[in-house]
């Protein structure tokens, strides 16, 4: 195997790209994966060559990166509309098949189907993906103050959900 | 280009909290390791070296290629210019020798001018196709005044002294 320059490749030693892209690429894939993407794996690595490509540096490389697979994800769904597929087989975004059963339980998943879709991605990115509020709104393409509007509404309506099923009380 | 990520790093403490509580909302447990803390296998290894070595190579043909469409984009515009440019220099030139023979031309005239102006009239020489084109004094002693008629061709007569010419009848001897 060829052996890598260090000092020529992009972001730098070699052992921190290795433990960031084992850290990162698993969670795009999972990313891409619940944006319906057919070839989430393809698309994650896809999104790390063009981010490596660049000759400019990038403020935000994570956000950067979940920024580059929602596009691919969603580019790599559009040219579903002119074929002749089943409904069921076309996911909705953030809705990818079983995209959370190994990382959520139940009980979360469920509360989260109970949001729309705009408000679920920015609770994803921002409660599971542990991702900041500045980070989103570079994802999505947002202002900030919007990615807070959005988390705030998700709160109360996630705070709605536990009064009338009573699980508040329980959490207090 | 470094993984440092400011955003992330110097998030403010209103924000953690806030994830924190929504994290208790939905009932998730708290992550046990850090976002940055996970295990490189060699698989992933290999990949992530493959993954920049093939945007290593994709930087090398991509940018050759790019400089290379750039170019041939350009050529027609270059040829398109360079031809008009061409076509203009060449009226241009034309357009000099025009002006310079003009201006010598009236340079010439006056030059006559002066030289007409300067010399006595009798030594002025008359061209001799003006002295031609002019018609016979004779024909013109009896040309009326009146513009119309001015190209009318008048023949002299020549008036008899006699009072009682041969060839004329008197109307009361008749």
């Amino acid at each position: 195997m060829e052996q890598l320059n260090t000092q020529t490749v992009p972001f730098g030693d070699s052992h921190e790209f290795h433990d960031i892209f084992a850290s990162l690429y698993p969670r795009l894939v999972s990313y891409a994966r619940r944006y319906g993407a057919t070839y989430p794996e393809d698309i994650a690595q896809e999104a790390f060559v063009i981010l490596m490509q660049r000759d400019a540096p990038v403020e935000h490389p994570t956000a950067y990166l979940y920024g580059t697979v929602r596009t691919l994800s969603l580019t790599e769904r559009r040219p579903l509309k002119n074929q002749s597929i089943s409904l069921e087989a076309v996911v909705e975004p953030g809705k990818g098949p079983d995209a959370d059963e190994d990382l959520l339980s139940q009980e979360v998943r469920d509360r989260m189907k109970a949001l729309s879709p705009t408000f679920r991605e920015t609770l994803w990115l921002f409660v599971v993906e542990d991702l900041s509020i500045r980070q989103i709104a570079e994802i999505l393409d947002i202002p900030e103050a919007t990615v807070k509007t959005r988390i705030h509404r998700a709160k109360a309506h996630l705070r709605n959900q536990l009064n009338s099923s009573g699980g508040l009380h329980v959490l207090a | 280009m470094s993984w440092h990520d400011p955003a992330r790093s110097l998030e403010p403490q209103d924000e953690t909290d806030l994830r924190n509580e929504l994290r208790g909302l939905l009932g998730m447990r708290a992550p046990e390791t850090s976002y940055f803390e996970a295990e490189a296998t060699p698989e992933l290894v290999q990949l992530a070296d493959d993954l920049r070595r093939e945007a290593r190579r994709r930087n090398h043909t991509a940018r050759r290629k790019t400089s290379w469409m750039l170019l041939a984009a350009a050529l027609p515009f270059a040829l398109a210019l360079g031809g008009v440019g061409a076509w203009g220099l060449g009226q241009k030139h034309k357009a000099d020798q025009l002006a310079a023979n003009v201006a010598h031309q009236e340079a010439e005239l006056q030059r006559l001018a002066a030289a007409a102006r300067q010399a006595p009239p009798a030594q002025v020489p008359v061209p001799a196709q003006a002295g031609r084109s002019q018609p016979p004094q004779v024909l013109l002693l009896g040309q009326a005044p009146v513009k119309s008629k001015a190209r009318e061709l008048v023949i002299p007569v020549e008036r008899s002294t006699d009072p009682n010419p041969h060839d004329a009848q008197s109307v009361k001897a008749r």
